[in-house]
């Protein structure tokens, strides 16, 4: 039987989407992965564990954030992202041991407890919420295809602010950033 | 006239006809392209479409050779520049040639289209020692006293796979 895969999403549906605005494109997060977002405050940093990982204080646990914005200016090449940042809080991370090792490591390091349930993600202040029609998001050329999807980007979109967007499979980034601190502490 | 002169006469006709007809046969078009200073050829079979750049939009993590996508009716088009690929400088292209190969949504950067021409198969040759060890062209003709190179098309796809391949 011959599968046939659409090169563009025809379903007429809409999704809401975080959008953080870089100078050469934007990253576009799907809202379903993320439970909220909040300004980021450098009086509630408790300890900076290595410059892509902070534990930020929340009520009586700690919450260990990744700098994303820093990974992504660096392994996605996109420039500039001044002024205040945000954490988006993510969810539905239950299925990533590398998570649940990242905590355990860290655990250990700074002998409190820390949030098992949530992970936060340090990005550029000027992100919004956005409702984008999928129609409007293709795939990539195949021929980069594999790479991009390798690298954790599965769509692009043109529009938008900086012309282009890519949404970003989330679960991806995070195995990456994770793996990369991971083999820094080694 | 003799059957023999009748035979000869009728066999040198055939003959000739024979040539022109393998000669009108055995002719390639090409799109003869600027590259800022220089003159390439690109087989008109892989070309799809000229289309004037409009804008071109940032890639991460491919080779430096393609220099960002293009937004053709709504679907992205990677941009290969030659230019990078043979002298490690980019050009600062005008046009892109879509190209006409499944499963690629590729397009060749260009500064302008210079002609489109049937060039006689007899009138391809191998390429001079000059060039013969770039392995992106694969014959050469002249054109104006000029000899112009013919991009091999499957080889630049072929060190595009290698590279994302090892990205």
């Amino acid at each position: 039987m011959t599968s046939f895969m659409p090169e563009k999403a025809t379903v007429d549906s809409l999704a809401d989407f975080i959008v953080a605005s870089y100078a050469d494109a934007d990253l576009l997060i799907n809202c379903s992965e993320i439970q909220s977002s909040q300004v980021f405050d450098p009086e509630a940093v408790f300890s900076e564990v290595s410059r892509n990982l902070l534990l930020l204080r929340e009520n009586n646990k700690l919450l260990a954030v990744l700098n994303t914005d820093a990974f992504v200016q660096a392994e996605f090449s996109l420039k500039g992202s001044l002024g205040e940042s945000v954490i988006l809080i993510t969810k539905n991370l239950e299925d990533m041991p590398s998570l649940s090792n990242l905590i355990s490591y860290l655990e250990g390091k700074e002998e409190t407890v820390i949030n098992r349930d949530n992970l936060g993600l340090k990005l550029p202040g000027n992100i919004h919420r956005r409702e984008l029609a999928l129609e409007t998001l293709s795939f990539p050329p195949p021929l980069i295809r594999p790479l991009l999807q390798a690298k954790g980007i599965l769509a692009l979109r043109f529009g938008g602010e900086r012309g282009i967007g890519f949404f970003v499979d989330l679960k991806k980034i995070i195995l990456q950033q994770i793996s990369q601190i991971l083999s820094e502490t080694d | 006239m003799e059957n023999d002169e009748i035979l000869k006469a009728l066999s040198e006709g055939v003959r000739n006809q024979a040539e022109e007809t393998a000669d009108s046969i055995q002719k390639e078009k090409f799109i003869l392209a600027g590259l800022g200073e220089e003159r390439y050829a690109f087989p008109s079979r892989h070309i799809r479409e000229i289309m004037l750049l409009s804008e071109l939009y940032f890639i991460p993590f491919v080779p430096p050779y393609i220099r960002g996508l293009i937004n053709r009716h709504g679907d992205p088009f990677a941009v290969i520049d030659l230019h990078v690929l043979c002298h490690n400088e980019k050009l600062d292209g005008s046009k892109v040639l879509i190209m006409n190969i499944e499963e690629s949504q590729s397009a060749f950067l260009i500064s302008d289209v210079l002609k489109i021409m049937d060039v006689p198969m007899s009138s391809i040759h191998s390429l001079s020692a000059a060039f013969s060890e770039v392995p992106y062209f694969n014959g050469s003709f002249e054109d104006g006293g000029q000899e112009i190179l013919i991009v091999n098309i499957d080889e630049v796809f072929k060190r595009l796979e290698n590279d994302l391949l090892h990205a």
